[in-house]
């Protein structure tokens, strides 16, 4: 972990990811100290009012500090994201390994499920979800996973099957390892490079569909601040008042940006051959 | 002497939807405490697969249809029955693997050190410091020049002979009363590989391991082998000792086998080689020898599969040229020629 700490200072571009990350998690834990306003407080006297000393960011149409809401806004997009991505992530690499690694009629089986949810358009296919489960935050993050699952499935899939052409893998089992064994330690390791990347991707993009759906007001429902919400509520304004719209779009940019810059330097970080 | 390993009237199949093929037919097959068998044949011959057989590490689509693999350990044990549990007890521990490609056979991720070890904790109940001990006394033992630094490091870090040698250290720590080594040599400069066949013979016989070496190489089978049984199209075709083998060759197969092996000093022949192609095990049924085709002595009675007629002693060979009956007037004898 240590020397892990090392090779990602000494690679500049991954580590101001890391350090951007980093930074939306803290303003996100601490949300409550940071923000100087309640996310849902009105300030009726100062409604649409430019970036000044008493808001920062200024205020949208209902008199709300927009600083406060892009704060507590890092917090559901952060729980948005992680837990969208913990189901896609946890639910493909289980189907993927079992898929890839005994092959015949169960990957016949799961892969044929996983192209019928492939045949869908990411944000129709969410949409469809909410729209069984209703909107809300929680359903927003199980329909988010819901759509990275295939995803995940295949990219572990394709991972398991190559790995699994390697003769470490028949000599593992020569030498006596338990099958389960296997896949927990030898095929899962060498999984892991295309997978965290595609996690790191996957949190990014999870960002990006839960602006969407609440952009479309599928996701989270007002008053909680989201960054797509916010989007949402803004884009009437945005020609007169681009503050209300400026911030948030940053906050979204930059936390994606953040993370695809991290993605990219782990995968190197990740490949056992380029360690010195 | 007890043997270690008897095979018994072995088949293999391809079983596809619609039809089964079999692959390799009653493959016969016996080693002795600390005998180094070689088995040699072209690509496609089913060199490898038996020896997969052995370890009951044949792909879903292949199945044993018949014959036994029986294993002397503590009782006699017949391999194809075990169930998964049981084999991979043995697996390791009895039998241990050497293989083809040491750029692959290691995984990248662990150092040495944890490979060797996770093979002892599998079959041995010994503390971490031991084990460690032994991969050090082991990485020794195969040579290695730097064996403290060589543990702890990555596969990446070695050449592929050094990862040879490893594997040889993987495959022998737990002391293995039978070392199956699938072209061990083939990836390797040819320097390092006499290296290498010295080193597993040594070995072997410092542990009492019996080797089942398995190469297209018959240099490495007059260098490494007492036995050898020739493979052609899922068959053995000739089976005797190795000396026999090149002094007195009898299948045609083997003629050929060794017609082809180009010497220092005849600059002027052209490099010999059997005409035609190994049949492919989709019309193995319908062949009677499967040789005939390229035969240069193919007869009528070709068309009918020989069995494995006893030459002299213990040297045998699967061709009607060599059985008893054979009498060449007839005229099911007459020879038709390579076709």
């Amino acid at each position: 972990m240590k020397a892990f700490m090392q090779s990602l200072k000494n690679d500049k571009v991954g580590f101001i990811g890391f350090i951007g990350i980093l930074l939306v998690v803290i303003v996100a834990i601490l949300a409550p100290v940071i923000a100087p306003h309640s996310p849902s407080e009105i300030f009726n006297e100062h409604i649409l009012q430019g970036p000044n000393a008493q808001f920062l960011f200024g205020t949208d149409e209902l008199g709300r500090d927009i600083f406060s809401r892009v704060v507590f806004g890092a917090q559901v997009s952060l729980q948005v994201s992680l837990t969208a991505v913990g189901i896609g992530a946890i639910g493909g690499l289980v189907l993927g390994l079992i898929s890839g690694y005994f092959q015949g009629k169960i990957d016949q089986i799961i892969m044929r499920v996983m192209d019928v949810f492939f045949a869908f358009p990411d944000i129709l296919l969410a949409l469809t979800i909410i729209a069984v489960l209703g909107p809300s935050l929680t359903n927003t993050m199980i329909a988010i996973g819901i759509v990275f699952i295939p995803v995940f499935t295949r990219l572990v899939r394709s991972a398991v099957m190559s790995v699994k052409e390697n003769e470490y893998l028949t000599s593992a089992v020569a030498v006596g390892v338990h099958p389960l064994k296997i896949i927990a330690k030898h095929v899962t390791p060498n999984i892991m490079a295309p997978f965290i990347v595609q996690v790191t991707l996957a949190l990014s993009g999870a960002i990006l569909t839960e602006a969407a759906l609440s952009f479309l007001g599928l996701g989270v429902q007002p008053p909680d601040p989201s960054w797509g919400v916010m989007l949402n509520a803004s884009r009437a304004y945005m020609e007169f008042a681009p503050w209300t719209i400026l911030f948030p779009v940053t906050a979204i940019v930059m936390t994606i940006l953040c993370f695809n810059l991290l993605g990219d330097s782990l995968r190197d970080l990740l490949d056992p051959k380029l360690k010195s | 002497m007890s043997s270690v390993l008897d095979i018994k009237n072995l088949s293999i199949d391809f079983a596809s939807k619609k039809k089964t093929y079999n692959i390799v037919k009653e493959f016969n097959l016996r080693i002795d405490k600390r005998m180094k068998y070689g088995i040699v044949g072209e690509s496609g011959s089913g060199k490898s697969l038996t020896s997969l057989a052995i370890m009951n590490l044949l792909p879903e689509v292949l199945n044993i249809s018949e014959g036994s693999i029986t294993m002397q350990t503590k009782e006699k044990i017949d391999l194809t029955k075990l169930s998964p549990k049981e084999m991979r007890k043995v697996r390791g521990k009895d039998i241990a693997m050497i293989f083809q490609e040491p750029m692959t056979a290691l995984d990248p991720l662990y150092t040495i050190e944890h490979q060797l070890v996770e093979v002892l904790r599998i079959h041995t109940k010994s503390s971490k410091k031991e084990m460690s001990d032994l991969g050090l006394e082991m990485l020794k033992k195969v040579g290695i020049s730097r064996p403290a630094e060589t543990l702890k490091s990555y596969p990446h870090q070695l050449s592929g002979g050094m990862r040879q040698r490893v594997m040889i250290a993987m495959a022998l720590i737990c002391k293995p009363k039978l070392l199956i080594a699938d072209e061990p040599t083939t990836a390797l400069d040819v320097t390092i590989q006499a290296q290498i066949l010295d080193l597993m013979n040594d070995l072997s016989e410092e542990h009492d391991t019996s080797i089942l070496l398995i190469t297209h190489d018959l240099g490495v089978i007059a260098e490494t082998c007492d036995r050898v049984a020739v493979m052609y199209a899922g068959q053995i075709v000739e089976e005797t000792t190795v000396k026999q083998l090149f002094t007195n060759p009898s299948h045609p197969y083997t003629k050929g086998l060794l017609e082809s092996i180009k010497s220092l000093g005849d600059k002027e022949r052209d490099l010999y080689s059997i005409p035609g192609n190994v049949p492919t095990p989709f019309n193995y049924q319908e062949m009677g020898c499967r040789f005939a085709s390229r035969c240069p002595h193919a007869m009528s009675i070709c068309k009918t599969e020989p069995a494995m007629y006893q030459i002299e002693g213990d040297h045998k060979s699967k061709c009607w040229l060599h059985a008893e009956e054979v009498n060449l007037n007839d005229e099911q004898y007459l020879r038709v020629g390579s076709q």
